[in-house]
């Protein structure tokens, strides 16, 4: 390092520090752990699509079955936006499949109520809100375990629906819902296209704003994040409030496409927002990951099933075979820490 | 950032600080002074009340009695955002750095630089990176890239981030609590390095240490104390090692 | 970073591995046969859509269906709901196959109309449907543009009728009887429910309440419910595998009470034989599970096919549990099917 250059009044020139070349950049970077739990999805993701079209190859890659995928993806998908945010904290919700149909018999109420479309989405979307932000606080004000929280609000969320529909479904007869289920741009349906916009608002959030970073300090490190003045509190209600919200979105474009607001939980939800966020490589220790990870992670498992499917693969095997997928991807990642 | 540093100026003064947690008196009537452009050292052994006294000047506590002055201004700080703006960093052992973090995101982080207009407005990464590279840059750390994560780096290269923090944001003073505990001899070096530049550019730094050597080597004044009483205080170059040691276990009595 | 290129390595031959394995097995589905091939019958690709596995009641209809496909030479691809609730899942089942050129589904759906969007996209491709067991919702149906070509199914409020009557005679006069149902608001459950109180008038009934068509969750509502009500003189469920959980219910409590269910699963049977269980509205899901795919094959040779068939229900219970039991799946005596005569050879 050259030595500081001190003139008579004092002012000390220094040079800054040479930027290591364009490859050594590159190299540092393959070597980094979370290059590769980013990109461990997305590896998968093409190795799956390899060996599907191998095993079917005149119809896995068929328009109707992409489009296919796409539509069976979009719950998953957007529930998982809102899973990826709490675990960044260090946080997991156990309750989003609980809160779809919480929001979901919300929806059915108004709807047989009579009330207009609009105000049945919208209070589908705030009670998952609402849900959520009793999670958020329950754990952030009185420093009660997210698990315990959140699996605990997931029976209530249960209960909540049960009596606000009576243990009955309802039935949601609307044309512009059926329109939105049904309708595709290209293999692209309606639905995916809502959940690959809020994920493109989703990871920017996290990314360029300074939530996003308070987000990422709250679940690397909560004390420190607090010590240094980050509000993390509030961080903690506010993902808890994206998760209940994610799952009122989907609850409506659940409603969309069996044509009822129905009162039981659907727990595949859960379990694959879970996995889908391991597999897309954010830590369940918190503090790091993006979204588009577990976005693509959340595709890829409805892909296993559909490619199983496309093959003729017996029921027994699509389980095996997903479970092992989930195994080995999370192993993986794991690895790569 | 460079201030001009005049002799003999007292930056921080605590009067009869009284602290009390319960039924334990961790201070009990502790006055110390720093100067700018000085290293301050505070010794003492384990339940001096080193770390309490530190706590209250940097806002994290508040004192039970007493008062503290800012060059001359009397001050009240009720968080440590108030200390902080007042010109006054610390830097714990913990570090307060997050691992996951990077370099640049752990120096703005509370203080991110925005680009665009309310309320939209987003991170202006570009800025805080090339402000990153000045700050370790002023105070000579080698790092190759402020876009490292703090998980990769070593105890020395974080002790020096988490010391350029400080000393990037603080105008006054900056607060250091067993700096080089953790670390190895050359490492121990560099940090040493650190935080001569640091007096050199006139703030005041406030360093508890138990390693007396360093304390001889890096400080211009050195208060003791023991049992939350500061029993004496003195210039580095009028003691010797072993006088510190006696003066800490009690075999040698306290000069008025 | 060479550990994780190996990793990446062992991950993709794994994967690979399941899928080889599975897709070699997958010939166990598909029940063409040479021998049985005939000129009218070769080459029709039929599809199956039902509910869960766990249930024996539908692995029965698996059986009758494929018993059908090996008679006449044809390809059948049988998918299940992934769980007994799981709607959406089973939707989407249902859309992966109907691209895959199909020339008939036969499809139980979970509710009465989960399946609609895929059914109408099946009618828009010309495919006709055959509904087996519970009933699609034909309006919303209809509004999804999709039609149904026949329905086979047992007519529940009649079994329940049956049930009630049944359970009458055993109990007698002024019994208080507990009512335990499937999927909350589920018109084959609603329907057995109404059918067995009108069948038992006269008696006094607690509950519905909801199980599910879950064994865990009826013994834990019967449990309940015998607490809750001590004189509680019988039981009826909507079907087989929640009289199961309400058998043990009954046994852990020591008391006399009668239980009845709806279906005759296997299980159910050998339960009546050894008297933990009273009876049960037995159906034959073989039966129906046969009847689907000759109207399947009908219609996808351009038949005309009967609209409504209504499957056989027969009271199993001390009395003829042994008829029962020999000739299981089929029903005691001999049942003719209307499809049989139409499928051109």
């Amino acid at each position: 390092m050259q030595t500081p250059d001190v003139k008579e009044s004092g002012v000390v020139h220094v040079a800054a520090p040479e930027t290591p070349s364009r490859l050594k950049q590159i190299g540092f970077s393959l070597k980094s752990p979370y290059f590769w739990a980013n990109w461990t999805v997305l590896l998968a993701l093409i190795i799956s699509v390899i060996v599907f079209w191998a095993l079917s190859p005149d119809t896995f890659l068929s328009a109707y079955n992409i489009s296919t995928i796409l539509t069976a993806a979009a719950v998953p998908a957007i529930l998982v936006i809102g899973q990826a945010f709490v675990v960044m904290t260090a946080g997991i919700d156990l309750s989003n499949a609980a809160i779809v149909t919480l929001a979901a018999v919300t929806f059915g109420a108004m709807f047989a109520a009579g009330q207009p479309l609009v105000l049945c989405m919208g209070l589908a979307i705030i009670m998952g809100i609402i849900a959520g932000v009793v999670n958020g606080v329950v754990i952030a004000q009185f420093k009660i375990n997210d698990f315990i929280v959140t699996l605990g609000m997931l029976s209530l969320a249960q209960g909540v629906a049960l009596v606000i529909s009576n243990a009955t479904p309802v039935q949601v007869i609307s044309e512009p819902l059926a329109t939105f289920a049904l309708g595709k741009i290209g293999v692209f349906p309606y639905i995916m296209i809502l959940a690959v916009v809020l994920l493109i608002i989703a990871q920017f959030v996290l990314t360029q704003t300074r939530f996003g970073t308070h987000v990422l300090a709250t679940g690397g490190n909560t004390d420190t994040a607090r010590a240094m003045g980050v509000k993390t509190k509030a961080m903690k209600i506010a993902v808890y409030a994206i998760s209940g919200g994610a799952a009122g979105i989907a609850s409506i474009v659940l409603i969309s496409r069996i044509g009822a607001a129905e009162p039981s939980m659907n727990t595949s939800l859960l379990l694959n927002s879970v996995a889908a966020v391991v597999l897309g490589g954010v830590s369940l220790f918190g503090g790091r990951g993006n979204i588009v990870g577990p976005f693509v992670g959340a595709i890829l498992l409805t892909m296993i099933i559909n490619g199983l499917i496309v093959a003729g693969v017996p029921q027994y095997y699509q389980f095996i075979a997903i479970g092992l997928i989930v195994m080995v991807s999370a192993v993986l990642v794991r690895s790569a820490k | 950032m460079i201030n001009i540093v005049e002799p003999d100026v007292i930056a921080v003064e605590t009067k009869n600080i009284v602290k009390s947690y319960g039924s334990v008196n961790a201070l009990k009537g502790v006055s110390i002074t720093a100067k700018a452009g000085e290293v301050t050292s505070i010794i003492g052994d384990n339940g001096a009340g080193k770390s309490t006294l530190i706590k209250i000047i940097a806002g994290v506590e508040k004192a039970d009695e007493g008062s503290i002055e800012i060059f001359g201004e009397p001050v009240s700080f009720h968080t440590p955002e108030a200390a902080r703006e007042a010109g006054i960093e610390t830097v714990y052992q913990t570090l307060g750095l997050i691992e996951d973090l990077t370099i640049w995101q752990n120096l703005f982080l509370k203080r991110e630089v925005m680009i665009g207009l309310p309320p939209f407005r987003i991170l202006n990464k570009k800025v805080m990176r090339s402000e990153a590279v000045r700050m370790l840059a002023e105070l000579d750390v080698h790092i190759p890239s402020v876009k490292a994560r703090v998980r990769g780096l070593s105890g020395g290269q974080r002790q020096a981030v988490a010391i350029s923090r400080a000393a990037g944001w603080s105008s006054q003073v900056v607060i250091m609590d067993e700096p080089t505990a953790a670390l190895g001899v050359r490492e121990t070096a560099k940090v040493e390095e650190l935080i001569e530049r640091l007096k050199a550019r006139g703030l005041a730094v406030i360093v508890i240490s138990h390693n007396f050597d360093q304390v001889l080597r890096l400080s211009e004044q050195i208060w003791v104390m023991r049992q939350g009483n500061v029993i004496t205080g003195m210039r580095a170059q009028d003691t010797s090692g072993d006088e510190l040691v006696s003066l800490i276990t009690g075999a040698k009595k306290a000069k008025a | 970073m060479a550990r994780r290129k190996r990793a990446a390595g062992i991950m993709a031959a794994f994967a690979a591995g399941t899928l080889l394995l599975g897709a070699c097995s997958s010939g166990s589905e598909d029940a063409a046969t040479e021998d049985a091939a005939t000129g009218g019958t070769a080459g029709i690709k039929i599809a199956a859509v039902i509910k869960d596995e766990a249930n024996p009641f539908f692995g029965t209809i698996a059986e009758g269906m494929r018993e059908a496909a090996a008679e006449y030479g044809v390809d059948l691809t049988v998918e299940y709901a992934p769980t007994t609730n799981d709607e959406v899942g089973q939707a989407d089942k249902l859309n992966t196959l109907a691209g895959q050129g199909f020339d008939c589904f036969v499809v139980i759906p979970i509710s009465s109309n989960n399946l609609n969007q895929g059914l109408g996209q099946v009618t828009a491709a010309g495919i006709p449907i055959v509904n087996i067991d519970s009933p699609v919702d034909t309006e919303g149906l209809a509004a999804a543009g999709g039609v149904i070509t026949a329905f086979v199914g047992t007519d529940n409020f009649q079994a329940g009728v049956a049930g009630g009557k049944k359970m009458k005679e055993i109990v007698g006069d002024g019994a208080t009887i507990g009512l335990i149902a499937g999927l909350a608001g589920n018109v084959t459950s609603n329907a057995r429910i109404d059918g067995f109180q009108e069948g038992a008038a006269g008696l006094t009934f607690v509950g519905p309440v909801t199980a599910d068509w879950e064994t865990a969750k009826a013994l834990d509502a019967a449990k309940a419910m015998i607490a809750a009500n001590p004189e509680i003189a019988g039981i009826f469920a909507a079907n087989d595998t929640m009289a199961q959980g309400i058998a043990q219910a009954v046994a852990e409590s020591g008391k006399d009470i009668k239980v009845m269910g709806v279906d005759g699963i296997e299980p159910i049977l050998v339960d009546i034989e050894s008297g933990k269980v009273t009876g049960s509205v037995s159906q034959y899901p073989w039966v129906m599970g046969k009847l689907g795919v000759e109207a399947c094959i009908v219609a996808a040779q351009g038949g005309t096919v009967t609209e409504f068939v209504e499957a056989p229900a027969v009271v199993v219970s001390a009395d003829n549990v042994a008829e029962a039991i020999a000739n299981f799946p089929k029903p005691p005596g001999t049942f003719e099917s209307p499809f049989a005569a139409l499928i051109k050879k």
